[in-house]
Formats: C-alpha cells, structure tokens, sequence
C-alpha cells in the first residue's frame, strides 16, 4: 500500500531542482502554530557536537526507505554531530517481501526507531515490541506541538491511555483541505505535443488514446532517437492489484484499498466489480496497449528504470502523479521551458478525480522506538526526533542545507544559484560537509514527520521548495502561462474543483483491524491473483482473451475466499467513511 | 577380560561418530521441531503460543474447494514436470562425460571441460541477469532482430509461459551439465585399463568399447545418482524459478519450495507454509523408499 512514498524523496529532489511547478498566490491559510526551532531535547548534546568516537549505532527499521544500509554523506555527519547518532537503516523494501519484517519480528526485535505501516504497528504494539513513550513525548516542544494530532492517533491503540507513535507527515494547515496546485493524480502529458495536435478537448479516455496515439505517431522516438511509448508501466510497486492501475483508479472517484475501491462520496465498492474503476482502467490499459501504445518493457522495468531511462528522458507521454511531471523536467534546458517544453496536467471532462485533503492527522505510518530502547540511547533518539518535529529539522529534510540549497533573505528563503548543480551532483559538497555530492549524503529516510505543504513558522510559508513566495515571483515556464490562459485560472485545482473534475475527501488517520491468519493469507493471494492477471490481461491479444481471463480471474479470487475478505474489509473500511462522514 | 575390553573398544568408537550423530542432530532432526507451526495459527509479529492450536486446518485449507486444490495440484504439477525432465534427460551428463573423454587433443579437451563446468559456479542471479540482457524486450536479442528489420515489435521472450518448461530445462541443462559429467569423468578413469587393451586385441572398435566396457562399468554410479535425484525429486530448487518468475509465467514455473516461499515470505503465511513442506518431505521419503526398492528388485543391490 501506499508504495509512491518510496519516490518522495526523489519528488523532493524534483521540487528543489525545478522551478515553480505550480502558480498562484502564496497559501497560507493554517498560520504555523508556533514551533520552536530549537529543541529541546538538544540541550543533552555537548558543547561542539559529539566527538567522533562518542556515537550510538541505531537501527532504523523503514518501511518507507528505498535504502539499505549506514547513512553516510552530510546527512550522516550532521546527525552524528548534533544528536551523537549513527544511522543504520534497515529497508524492508530493498528485498520486497515481508521476509525482513518476519524474521526480526520473531526476534523480538524490530529496531530501535521504528517506522511502519499504522495497523502492523499496532500488532507490533501487541506484541510488545513498541516503547511507551507517553512520559517523555511532550517534553519536547517540537513534539508537543503535534499534540492533537499525536494524541489523535493513540487514542486509538488499546485503552488509550498510552502513547506510542508519532504519525507521519502530519501538517499544521487543515484536514479538509487540499492545499498542492495540482492534484496527486490526474492526467499529465506533455504540453507542447499537446499544442501541436491544437490542445483538443478530451471527454473520455478513448479521446484520451487519440490523442496519445496521435502523439505517439508524431513523436515515435524521442529527440536522442531512442523508441518512446505513450505509456510505460513499471511493476514494483504493486501490492493488491497493479498500483499504476490503483493510482489511475482515482481519476474516476475511487481509491483501490485492498479488496474495495472507496468512493470519494463514500461509497464502498468490490475491486472486481465491473462497474469500478479498477475494472475500467485495466480496459483502458488493455486498449491503449491494442494500439501499440504501451512500453513493452513495462512488464520486466521496475521505477527506477522507468524514471531514468523513460521518463526523464522523454520517452513516456502518459504520467499521473503530481511529482512525476517535476522529475520529467529535470533535464529540460532553460530554453525548453521558455518554449512551452514539459509536462501539464490536463482536464479530461468526465473525470472526477479522488484527492485526499492534507495529511493533517498523518499520513497512515507511524514512527515509533523499539522496546529496548533506553537510558541516552532514548534520550539521544527522542532528541533526534524532536529535531525531525520542528521547523529546523523539517527544512533540513525538505529544503536542504542554508548557504547550500537556499538562503534565508528578509524572513523567507530564497534558492541559492548554485542549487541545482548540486542537487544534480555538478558541484560536490564543501569539505565541511565531507565532500560527496548532495544526492548521496541526502538523507534516505525517506519519510517525514512533517508534511512539505506544513507551514514553515521560520518563513510562514510551506516547506516545499515550489511554494516559496521567492520561486512564485520568478517568471514561470511558458506552459503554466499557457495553462492560465487556456483555463483561466492560475492554480489547476481551483479549475478541477469549479468545474467538478475533483472531489477532496478528509483526511483521517484511522487504526484499522489487522488480519486474522485465515484472512491475511486469503488478501495475499487475492491480491497476488489479482495482479498477476492485470499484467496478463493488458497485455491480452484481443478482447476474447480478455475477457476470458477476467471471467477466471474472478472465479479464482472467488475460490481463494474473497467474499470473505471483502465483507471483512468492507466492515473495517466502514470506520474511515464513518468519520469521513463525521467531518 | 576380552569381553570388557571389546566393550571399551565400542564406547570409543561410538565417540568417534558422536560429534557426527550430534551434527545430524542439531541440523536435520531439531529442525524438525517447526513442524508444530503447521498445526497452530502463528502469525509474528504476534508470539507464539499454544492456546492458537487449529489441528489439521492448514492442511485441509490446501485442498478444501476446487480452486485450492487446483492451485496446489498445478504446483505438484510444475515440480513433477521440471523433476521428471531432469530425470529423463539424467543420462546426457554420462554420455556428455564419455564423450569428452575420447576427445585426444588434451588442451581442447580440458577447455571444454572448464568451459562447461563453470556455469555451475554463476549463482541463478546472475545466470537471470545474463538472459535478461539477451532475452528483454530491450535485450541483445530483440535489439538485433529489430535493427535486421525481421522484427517491428519486440518479441517477450521472458514474458511468455510458450515453452516455459522447456527454456527452463534448457537453462539448468547448460548450468549442471558439465559439473554433473566430473562424476563420470572420474568414474571413467577409474576403469581398469586393461579391459579396454584387451578389447582392443580383440579387435572392437571405438563404439564397442564404450558400449561394452565404458557404460557397463560407469553404470552403477549412474544408477546411485539416479537414485538419489529421484528422492529429490520434490526438492527441484527454488532460487531458478523465483529469479525467472514474473506474472506470464508463474502459473507453469512455482514449483513446490517456490510455492512454500511465496506463501511464508510472500504472504506471512507460516503455518500453511510449513503444512505444505511437511507434506514434502512425507511424499519424498515414499519416494525415496520405492526407488530403494525398484533398485533391490532391478539390480540386486539397495543402498538403505
């Protein structure tokens, strides 16, 4: 589930490479709520940072990291000398299946600072494997900020009295709105192939796979001669069913949640009905792949082949997620952008796209320490995290370093010239950083406490590069200029919401059941069914064998007990559309 | 007085083969002991705990509807299929072996002999990674055929279940054959030389004396290596067909032990994991047991 967060690190890199991604005027409808840049937890760490010799080894157990290993480069050093850490990450995704988590778990033993999905936290709690942190938390001011929120999610857990986690990406703006210019899924192609072919209005998707087709037609290769495809898949992020479908899915209103799609009306709907936009996805890909229009690397390419060799290199014409345009761009010159070159999202008028507001409330993983935790360790650990609370921490991660990344003018920041260069590794780190380029000593944890769309309360703008009031008064790219005068509004979602292409649901940070043994074994092999026949039925000869595999398929999943596991989600689920509902 | 002393010499030398029984002990019988976890409801994180007994649900799961069973009979099936090639073709690393050793020319024949045997050392990884560079639909092969003009689209070769078996078979052929054939090798230079001179006196030509002397006296080695992949026979190896596995082909490639790994580490499913391997084992000591038997009834002699 979830498994885009893997790129939100490479997102971030985007962000901070590129210009304004967005237009429109500054958002800051939550004012910071008063974090503290200073932490308080910090005052344990001695005068001129800890010495080399006095660091503590913590095991970061990560599901978000794409990682494996000792985190090295300035991040490593800033950590080491401010909080006398060192961090050894351990990244359950590196080796794709649940072997790591297994086996440690059964070792009692997970790690010292842990991050996990919220309902396998929950069981890890059970299991006692979770330190209660409910004395400590709020000592730290930057924590403490996140009360309401912290306390939100812990309530949840056992009798509610004790605090065990701190959520994820949680934001200090709102939970009902949606504060990104550009929703987190919607249809993107590349502007000036679009402008060519007279920017013609897209009702469906079959006008969709005219015009991607014609695209395809125009431009079979890309400007280095090599082959390009409207659509390239990639096949590592799947869970239950094929994630690029679960994440098209919300284009029509649904988001794939296991064995049920919920509706951004609140509806509740089988994956497999035909009915749903699981179904109806799958038939577009199975379509546009009729046409000849699919990557047939997609089935062997995992994303990392796909974001370098095919997207940022032009070679796919279809994209969905917001921050995959700003990593299609990376290597676009100036005078590309100047030129309308570059990827916009854009309307397709029977959409109603599912968004999700701000993950206010968290964004459904959980940070946690390990049960043996204790003594400095502890108080090493909560510091480290409080630091990752709080607004200098955050504009670590999100920003980068001062005098590096960016530099603070008049109480907001402002990108340095050199940014870029070293985001892009064309000029190495300063020697006080311990050389390297940026990229490799970035940070690999990969997730945050704070959201990016959070309000920063050392500038009162949000953390994320593209929102800063500095990069919004630069002269934008010619294809979002073109976008506002073609749709008459600067900011895409304010377009999408008027003329009701969106809908944005709360966010709620609900703990849900975990599986019994009967029924995580009946998910796993549903949903391993279920993906493997996508894979298969895209890439079907003809409509015959189509809808042949649908049919057994369904039978399959049928045999291997899904009704069981969808009455049972359908029941868990219910808890998130009731407070959906509530709000 | 005797009688003592014969009985010390036994103590002593059941303390030669101790540290062996307590090797045999450690890895093969205590091992054994996670068998309970096929009888109870053991999902970690949660601990394990006696009061989750289910008896014999997880075994009755594996084939208790039509798609179930289904599915465990298509696994039985794959492992069958890719064990029954490999038996059927056991005796091309022999002929391959007797054939290598009536090349004269030393230096070629000692080149063929490393070249062979050395893709038994390439893990199936890195065996994976070669065909995928040749085979992809951005392969070597595809690359080609498409720059030639034979080709428009790229052909999937890997993601394709056509002849599956088939190219699997052929994959660990080219890894095992010429480490399978050291065997007979050695096998072959342990015949007595003498029956081939005489032979040769009287007169046999180079086809008789292999077939009269070389595969008669390289027989039983074939036979014991027959054996015992027949007791095998279930265990085909996983790591192959979980580095070739994708979603066109799995349904013709998991294999038994594939089959128990994707569903302990694929789906945290230990306890059904564990029924199906205990399963295993139970089939492969039949097995093992009838081709003890075939072999007393055929040739005379068992080796239990």
């Amino acid at each position: 589930m979830m498994k885009w967060k893997k790129t939100v690190a490479l997102g971030l890199a985007a962000v901070m490479a590129l210009s304004v991604t967005g237009c429109g005027g500054k958002e800051t409808e939550g004012q910071g709520s008063g974090e503290s840049s200073t932490g308080g937890g910090e005052s344990t760490a001695p005068e001129g940072g800890y010495a080399e010799s006095d660091r503590i080894t913590v095991e970061v157990y990560d599901v978000a990291a794409n990682y494996h290993g000792i985190q090295s480069g300035w991040f490593a050093k800033l950590v080491g000398e401010r909080f006398g850490l060192e961090l050894s990450i351990l990244a359950p995704q590196v080796s794709g299946d649940d072997s790591l988590y297994q086996t440690r778990c059964s070792n009692n033993n997970l790690g010292d600072i842990i991050l996990l999905d919220n309902t396998d936290f929950i069981d890890c709690i059970d299991a006692g494997l979770i330190k209660d942190i409910s004395d400590s938390i709020y000592n730290y001011e930057n924590l403490a900020v996140f009360k309401t929120q912290i306390d939100a999610w812990n309530t949840q857990v056992g009798d509610g009295s004790k605090l065990y986690g701190i959520p994820t990406e949680m934001t200090n703006t709102s939970p009902d709105t949606y504060s990104e210019n550009i929703p987190f899924s919607s249809v993107c192609l590349p502007w000036d192939y679009y402008q060519e072919l007279g920017a013609p209005e897209i009702k469906n998707l079959d006008d969709l796979l005219d015009v991607l087709e014609q695209m395809q037609k125009n431009h079979p290769t890309n400007k280095d001669g090599d082959s390009a495809y409207a659509i390239s898949l990639w096949k590592d992020w799947d869970g239950f069913g094929m994630e690029n479908i679960l994440q098209t899915c919300k284009w029509y209103g649904q988001e794939g949640r296991d064995s049920v799609l919920l509706g951004n009306d609140n509806s509740v709907m089988s994956i497999i009905d035909e009915n749903g936009a699981y179904y109806k996805m799958l038939n577009f890909f199975f379509e546009a792949n009729q046409r000849g229009l699919v990557d047939p690397d997609s089935p062997d390419q995992n994303w990392q082949i796909t974001d370098e060799q095919k997207l940022r290199a032009y070679r796919k014409y279809l994209l969905w997620y917001n921050w995959e345009m700003n990593l299609a761009g990376i290597k676009l010159t100036d005078e590309e952008k100047q030129s309308g070159v570059g990827f916009v999202t854009v309307p397709v008028s029977d959409m109603n796209i599912y968004q999700v507001a701000d993950s206010y409330y968290g964004s459904g993983r959980v940070w946690g320490l390990g049960a043996g935790v204790d003594g400095e360790k502890e108080k090493r650990i909560m510091a480290f995290l409080n630091w990752l609370a709080g607004s200098e921490g955050n504009t670590t991660m999100w920003c980068g370093l001062e005098g590096i990344n960016y530099v603070e003018e008049n109480g907001r920041f402002v990108q340095t010239e050199d940014a870029n260069k070293y985001m892009l590794g064309e000029i190495a780190m300063p020697d006080e950083w311990g050389g390297g380029s940026f990229a490799d000593g970035n940070q690999k944890l990969n997730q945050y406490i704070v959201s990016s769309m959070a309000i920063n309360p050392r500038t009162n703008e949000p953390y994320s590069f593209g929102y800063w009031s500095s990069q919004q008064e630069k002269p934008k790219d010619k294809r979002w200029v073109d976008w506002t005068e073609k749709y008459g509004k600067d900011k895409q979602t304010d377009y999408y919401l008027e003329k009701n292409l969106m809908k944005v649901v709360a966010n709620v940070n609900v703990v849900l059941d975990s599986d019994t043994t009967d029924i995580a074994l009946i998910r796993s092999q549903c949903g391993t069914e279920l993906k493997d026949a996508s894979w298969r039925m895209i890439m079907a000869k003809d409509k015959d064998e189509f809808d042949r595999m649908w049919k057994e398929t369904k039978d399959k999943m049928i045999g291997l007990g899904f009704e069981e596991l969808y009455e049972f989600d359908c029941q868990k689920y219910q808890k998130i559309i009731d407070v959906r509902k509530g709000n | 007085m005797i009688n003592n002393k014969k009985k010390l010499r036994s103590y002593r030398e059941f303390l030669y083969i101790l540290p062996f029984l307590i090797l045999v002990a450690v890895f093969s019988y205590y091992p054994l002991y996670g068998w309970i976890y096929a009888f109870f409801d053991y999902r970690p994180p949660r601990p394990f705990s006696f009061e989750d007994f289910q008896g014999l649900k997880w075994f009755k799961y594996l084939v208790d509807n039509p798609v179930r069973l289904n599915q465990t009979l298509s696994v039985i099936r794959n492992t069958f299929v890719m064990s029954g090639l490999a038996i059927l073709t056991s005796w091309l690393p022999m002929v391959f072996a007797i054939f290598l050793n009536e090349i004269k020319c030393m230096p070629f024949r000692k080149a063929v002999q490393t070249i062979t045997t050395l893709p038994n050392f390439v893990s199936w990884v890195l065996v994976f990674s070669v065909a995928y560079n040749l085979f992809s639909s951005s392969g070597m092969v595809n690359s080609l055929l498409m720059k030639m003009g034979v080709l428009e689209r790229p052909v999937l070769f890997l993601q394709s279940s056509e002849h599956v078996w088939g190219s699997m078979w052929l994959w660990s052929t080219w890894k095992s054959l010429g480490w399978s054939a050291i065997m007979y090798i050695a096998a072959i230079s342990g015949i007595d030389e003498e029956l081939f001179e005489a032979a040769r006196v009287d007169g046999a030509t180079r086809m008789q004396l292999i077939w009269h002397i070389t595969i008669p006296s390289i027989l039983p080695t074939y036979m014991v290596l027959l054996m015992l992949s027949i007791s095998n026979f279930l265990s085909n190896g996983m790591e192959q067909y979980f580095v070739f596995q994708n979603a066109f082909n799995k349904e013709s490639i998991q294999v038994l032990d594939l089959y128990v790994y994707n569903l302990a580490m694929g789906s945290g499913s230990y306890s059904v994991a564990t029924a199906l391997s205990m399963l295993k084992s139970v089939i492969s000591v039949i097995l093992l047991c009838v081709a003890n038997k075939l072999s007393k009834l055929i040739r005379g002699e068992s080796f239990m």
